[in-house]
């Protein structure tokens, strides 16, 4: 393609959720470039499964992509743990044992919860925070903890955040099934590659859009790409890089801190019972525990006890700190992370572990720490003099609301 | 007696007779109705409807949601939550109405029965659990689901009564629930519709269920009634099943599928001059969609859900629901109709010769709802002929 | 029922065309507005209500309770009841507003917001033009929503606007500046009073609220009221004195009458009733709905939406009597202004921590008035009384006194960073004032309040019908229109 060349679509972003929209987008007929933000971060553990109208316009069906059943999703708090599963009723009577009342109310909450992100403008509960939500339901503080650390927390939020009862609506997509995040990530780069979508090497230097209409990206390599509309992959990923972005006015933007991937790795496998539990588990205190953790990464510290989610592979645990400072402070003044800070939240989150499990893990040979991309580190230089760039609303299923944005603005034309 | 729509539960529980059904079960036929397994077919549907028509069969209503509400103000929360007199009942009496949500929309069926002074037992078709929840905030009265700890044994037919009291479980009046021992069982006993059919409604613990199912069965081996046998019963008299004939307005998410009560057929469940309950007030300016479920019979031997009705060439209305009647010798169905056509002519879309003529079909549901409308528009008229 | 209670001498007036339950100033406004359309009504205030003089709260200090600025009056209102022949009058017009920042530099934000660029410039001289052009486009944009922010429908979004509504002040503004101190001023002027933090949600609206307010004939505008918050009641009671308006005071009021679906009086605890086919209430959602009607007459799902718990989180409005001149020579030059507080983004976040924890604040965003300036009769001469609003505190109540005293350290701290070291002679707190959910979240609210109820008749311009703080007698119009349309119509 020569560098006249006007492309339909623009994809900002060079993830899963980027790939899935522009093969997706150039499946259905649309010429489509992707360049990425330099922000995205390894695929690492399991992924919800793309929607069915991905699978159906990429031909997923032709990968070994292999979707694994549903996963449980446990929250161990003060030697109790309480375990949800995709399946409602019989979660209600699973839940029914600790409290014959939910055994119904469950199902009616999960069944209520449906759509929460997509509520119109007009309901009230559009602005009501989770925590409101969820004490308008239950008394169990353990279930209400469980709610926030599996449904909230992933997008960066406590819970007591206006809004953030949109987060609620994820509580569908934990029956989704899970697949290997790497896989699902090549596949989806190769369905792309096969979809002719045209991908630059190199990352995104700058946006323009000059005539309010049309955009311009210049990669970090100086080539220029035209087209009539762009989009990110992510709110996220889009913002940390300076980007302005709309994504439809959903309040899960998150606006500080980043994710952090910690993987531990042990000499040998772990011990029985910290297997008990399986899928995916959530090492908390109590909701204030949850807010403690979303303040301090707003502080910029360590936390102490940092909020974790976990899952446990043979010798490896892979776990997750959905509240982690972008950057430390320290006296003030802001740094990047260190080797050794990393060392510190790996040595932090195994003893988390160790504890919220109730069995010794040992020291892990390996720690790996990677801190995600910054919310706010973009809002320090972005560019107001241009339109908002269309992002998905933040979702528990990034590559369908990627796809889905991408369908929506190639409709248009 | 209003089994809701069945669902697609992936493996639905088994109700405290599941036993007993199964037992009975030569078609092995089942159906998940409210996440818990339910025959459809025991052995022919002819024969079940045969027997509860007009002798006497058992059903397992193990499906059908159970509340319970105790506390000084039990009565005034579920005079709010239901559209039942509430307040008018007196111990042992039941009343049947409907629960609507706040912009006057029908949510379920709800049957009240007073159990003692501030003790009241209340079944739905659906779960209720949240409405029930909010219904009792603020309230001295505590809300309890039952479901899992009673069962339910109906007895349908115009020789329900003889059969009970044939295993020794007597009812004290013709209208009134009876609570007893029966051999060291705690029972309680009511009056239920099954449709066109009459019956009683036998509420047990629901470890003592198989006994008191093999008592009934003891004298003389009454055959089981399945779902497929009601759902013809429950035609014949005029009752829409939720999540088939209309959707309830919890599920449905707003918008214009919502129905209100006199669009269901069932304005006599919600007079708007009856004390205050949820909806009330709303119900007057709800705009439904002009549309109303009617029962018609049908000259044909099958129709499908969906079928069209048209009348002289244009369509009208759809089939939602749909059953031969062994009795009338022809099909009888629920359809949505567009008011202006409920007075002609109207054909409905069979699957086998094309077209059969359709009439409007009166059921005891209907006859009360004309009632009701007639009595409602001289008390309106005469209201504005004083003003 | 009613003959038990004749016997019993009871009385039941009737001919009464309006009851107003309140005499908030949304409910003074309702209650002259309906009495100048030809209606008969009586408003019921609690006893002791009637506004206190002002009050000595040390010796030679007097304060007025409540607030003494205003930033949104509907001028509708002000018109329809010549409220200025009433006494309404302002000390002073266009209040300039003196902006302290973190690092103790500030920026003083004129009288009239068109002419900001130049008072940027002096703080900081590259974003001077992008703050005039940003400052004029959003006041141009708040002029679209101001209909819906005085009780009006919400007007047609385009997309860019839609997700303005949803926007957090932090979305909205980080990155925006060269310098983020003028993004801290916005940051404070949205969230003062505000609920929720300014990385929330639904935050920024707030900003553009206080930009389409409107005072004494300008937009954006704030000015003070002679006499504050007293000095616009005495004026609505004038008001509704002139236009007959019967007040009554007191605290019996048991219920309201509902007959059949339309309410149809009030009823007192001696079983005394007044029939009246409107009835508007200017009390609290709670009061107006759940004690006076009864939840058993009430929707199961407008009753979920009373129960909400609101976000606990208040400001508060100390006293403090200043014993001769303030160190800060900005401040003393001038005491005829309103002064900001500013402080760093996570000065903020620290603040709302506190709030939420029930901590003692250390910081906040602080909103300081010298009402002595505009009355000189208020404080000894050479000295001066000042009102500090201090947001977000914890929603604590005052009678625990370690708390009490506190607060009182921490207005003495906020003080001096405001205005530098001053003799304090006194510090006195009035009660919490609720700090409201963000402003879109107040629209919904209101939508239900005003319109959900069912029961005909029943109007409602109490607290929560109002957006965001302060005192703007729209709602009090709004209720007012619609009990006369409805009462017009044959009630």
């Amino acid at each position: 393609m020569n560098a006249r060349t006007i492309f339909d679509l623009l994809v900002i972003g060079a993830d899963a959720a980027g790939f899935a929209a522009a093969a997706c987008a150039a499946k259905s007929g649309a010429t489509v470039s992707l360049i990425a933000t330099g922000g995205e971060a390894p695929p690492a553990g399991k992924t919800p499964e793309p929607p069915n109208f991905v699978w159906r316009l990429l031909d997923l069906h032709l990968r070994d992509l292999r979707p694994e059943a549903r996963g449980a999703q446990t929250t161990l708090a003060a030697g109790e743990a309480l375990t949800t599963t995709g399946d409602p009723a019989r979660t209600g009577e699973e839940l029914g044992r600790r409290d014959s009342v939910l055994e119904h109310l469950w199902p009616a909450f999960a069944a209520s919860m449906k759509g929460a992100d997509d509520r119109p403008a007009s309901s009230p509960d559009r602005f009501l925070s989770a925590n409101a939500v969820l004490d308008d339901y239950f008394s169990d503080e353990l279930l209400k903890t469980h709610v926030i650390a599996s449904c909230v927390a992933p997008f960066g939020l406590a819970g007591d955040e206006a809004g953030s009862a949109a987060a609620l609506a994820s509580l569908g997509e934990s029956g989704r099934r899970r697949i290997d995040a790497r896989s699902l990530f090549e596949a989806l780069a190769d369905a792309a590659a096969g979809a002719a979508v045209d991908h630059t090497n190199g990352r995104l230097n700058a946006l323009l859009c000059a005539d309010g209409k049309s955009w311009k990206a210049i990669s970090d390599s100086g080539r220029e790409i035209r087209a009539r509309r762009a989009m990110a992959s992510s709110a996220l990923l889009a913002e940390a890089a300076g980007l302005l972005v709309a994504c439809n006015g959903s309040p899960l933007v998150r606006r500080a801190g980043a994710e952090a991937v910690i993987r531990l790795r042990f000499d040998k496998r772990l011990p029985a019972a910290a297997h008990a539990h399986g899928g995916l588990c959530f090492a908390a205190g109590d909701r204030a525990a949850i807010a403690r953790a979303r303040d301090e990464m707003i502080d910029g510290v360590i936390a102490e006890e940092p909020f974790l989610s976990f899952e446990i592979f043979g010798k490896e645990i892979l776990a997750r700190a959905p509240f982690c400072p972008a950057r430390l402070s320290e006296g003030g003044a802001g740094r990047e992370w260190t080797g050794q800070d990393k060392q510190i939240l790996g040595r932090r989150a195994a003893d988390v572990i160790a504890k919220a499990l109730g069995v010794p893990v040992g020291s892990p040979r390996e720690i790996d720490v990677s801190v995600g991309v910054d919310a706010a580190g973009g809002l320090a230089r972005r560019s107001f003099d241009m339109p908002a760039l269309d992002a998905p609303a933040p979702s528990a299923d990034p590559v369908g609301a990627a796809a889905s944005l991408a369908l929506e603005l190639i409709r248009h034309d | 007696m209003h089994f809701p729509a069945s669902d697609d539960a992936a493996e639905p529980r088994a109700t405290p007779l599941y036993a007993a059904a199964a037992g009975l079960s030569s078609t092995n036929s089942w159906t998940s109705i409210n996440g818990f397994a339910a025959a459809r077919v025991y052995t022919s549907v002819e024969d079940e409807y045969g027997a509860a028509s007009e002798e006497a069969a058992l059903v397992d209503l193990g499906p059908m949601r159970r509340y319970t509400l105790r506390g000084p103000d039990a009565s005034i929360a579920l005079a709010r939550l239901t559209t039942t007199p509430v307040g008018e009942i007196a111990v042992g009496e039941g009343a049947r109405g409907l629960i609507l949500d706040a912009e006057g929309y029908v949510v379920d069926f709800a049957d009240v029965t007073r159990l003692s002074g501030d003790l009241f037992l209340l079944s739905t078709a659906t779960p209720v659990d949240r409405r029930l929840q909010l219904a009792v905030r603020g309230f001295n009265a505590e809300a309890l689901n039952v479901g899992a700890m009673v069962a339910a044994i109906g007895l349908a037919g115009p020789r329900a009564r003889d059969a009970a009291s044939a295993a020794g479980i007597d009812l004290l009046s013709a209208d009134a629930t009876a609570q007893g021992r029966v051999r060291g069982v705690e029972l309680a006993i009511r009056p239920l519709s099954f449709g066109a059919a009459p019956g009683v409604e036998i509420m047990c613990p629901g470890e003592d269920a198989l006994v008191i199912w093999e008592r009934l069965r003891r004298k003389r081996p009454l055959p089981a009634a399945g779902v497929d046998a009601l759902e013809i019963l429950r035609i014949e008299g005029g009752v829409p099943r939720v999540g088939v004939d209309f959707h309830s307005a919890d599920v449905s998410g707003g918008g214009s599928v919502r129905m209100t009560p006199d669009e269901i057929g069932l304005p006599h469940l919600a007079p708007p001059n009856r004390a205050w309950f949820n909806g009330r007030r709303a119900m007057k300016s709800a705009s439904g969609a002009g549309r109303y479920l009617v029962v018609l019979s049908i000259d044909c031997d099958r129709v499908e859900t969906g079928a069209a009705i048209s009348s002289r060439g244009e369509a009208v209305g759809r089939i939602t629901s749909s059953a031969f009647s062994p009795r009338l010798r022809r099909v009888v169905a629920f359809a949505e109709m567009a008011v202006a056509a409920l007075g002609r002519p109207l054909e409905a879309a069979t699957p086998a010769s094309g077209k059969a003529a359709a009439r409007l079909h009166e059921t005891a549901e209907s006859r009360l709802a004309a009632v009701f409308r007639e009595n409602l528009r001289t008390a309106t008229e005469s209201g504005r002929s004083s003003v | 029922m009613t003959d038990e209670m004749t016997r019993r001498g009871a009385r039941i007036e009737g001919g009464i065309d309006a009851v107003i339950l309140g005499a908030a100033p949304d409910g003074l406004a309702s209650a002259a507005l309906l009495a100048r359309a030809g209606l008969h009504v009586v408003l019921i205030e609690k006893s002791g209500a009637k506004t206190k003089e002002k009050r000595e709260f040390a010796p030679g200090y007097f304060a007025e309770a409540g607030d003494p600025i205003a930033a949104t009056l509907d001028s509708k209102v002000i018109d329809a009841l010549d409220l200025y022949r009433h006494g309404l009058s302002y000390s002073a017009r266009r209040l300039e507003t003196l902006v302290r920042f973190h690092d103790g530099a500030f920026l003083v934000a004129p009288g009239d917001p068109a002419l900001i660029g130049e008072s940027v410039a002096a703080l900081s001289d590259v974003d001077a033009a992008a703050f005039a052009a940003f400052y004029d486009n959003e006041r141009k944009t708040s002029r679209s929503f101001a209909e819906w922010f005085a009780g009006g429908e919400p007007p047609k979004l385009p997309g860019a606007l839609a997700e303005l509504v949803s926007s957090s002040v932090d979305g909205a503004v980080a990155g925006r500046f060269v310098d983020s101190r003028l993004e801290d001023f916005i940051r404070a002027e949205a969230a003062l009073g505000s609920a929720a933090r300014p990385a929330e949600p639904f935050t920024y609206l707030a900003f553009l609220r206080r930009l389409a307010g409107e005072t004494a004939g300008l937009q954006g505008g704030v000015a003070a009221i002679e006499g504050g918050a007293r000095g616009l009641a005495a004026a609505l009671r004038r008001a509704c004195q002139a236009a007959g308006v019967t007040i009554r005071q007191t605290d019996r009021v048991k219920g309201v009458i509902v007959e059949w679906d339309r309410v149809a009086g009030v009823e007192f605890d001696d079983g005394a009733q007044i029939r009246s086919p409107v009835i508007i209430s200017a009390l609290s959602a709670r009061e107006t709905f759940i004690d006076f009607v009864g939840r058993s007459r009430l929707d199961i799902e407008f009753t979920r939406a009373l129960d909400i718990a609101a976000p606990r989180i208040s400001a508060i409005r100390a006293h403090l009597a200043v014993n001769g001149p303030v160190a800060d020579a900005p401040v003393r030059d001038n005491l005829a202004r309103r002064f900001l507080l500013a402080p760093a983004p996570i000065e903020i976040e620290h603040a709302y921590r506190a709030a939420r924890l029930g901590q003692t604040p250390h910081n906040a965003i602080a909103e300081l008035i010298f009402p002595s300036a505009f009355d000189s009769s208020l404080a000894p001469q050479g000295c001066s009384t000042a009102t500090l609003k201090i947001h977000p505190v914890a929603d604590r109540s005052l009678s625990d006194e370690a708390w009490r005293q506190s607060l009182i350290d921490a207005a003495r701290a906020i003080f001096a960073r405001m205005a530098g070291r001053a003799e304090i002679a006194a510090v006195d707190l009035e009660d919490p004032e609720p700090a409201a959910p963000p402003v879109a979240a107040c629209f919904e609210r209101r939508a239900r309040l005003t319109g959900a109820s069912g029961l005909e008749g029943y109007f409602f311009c109490g607290p929560e019908a109002l957006v965001g703080g302060g005192v703007s007698l729209s709602a009090g119009r709004r209720a007012a229109d619609r009990a006369r349309d409805y009462f017009r119509k044959g009630g």
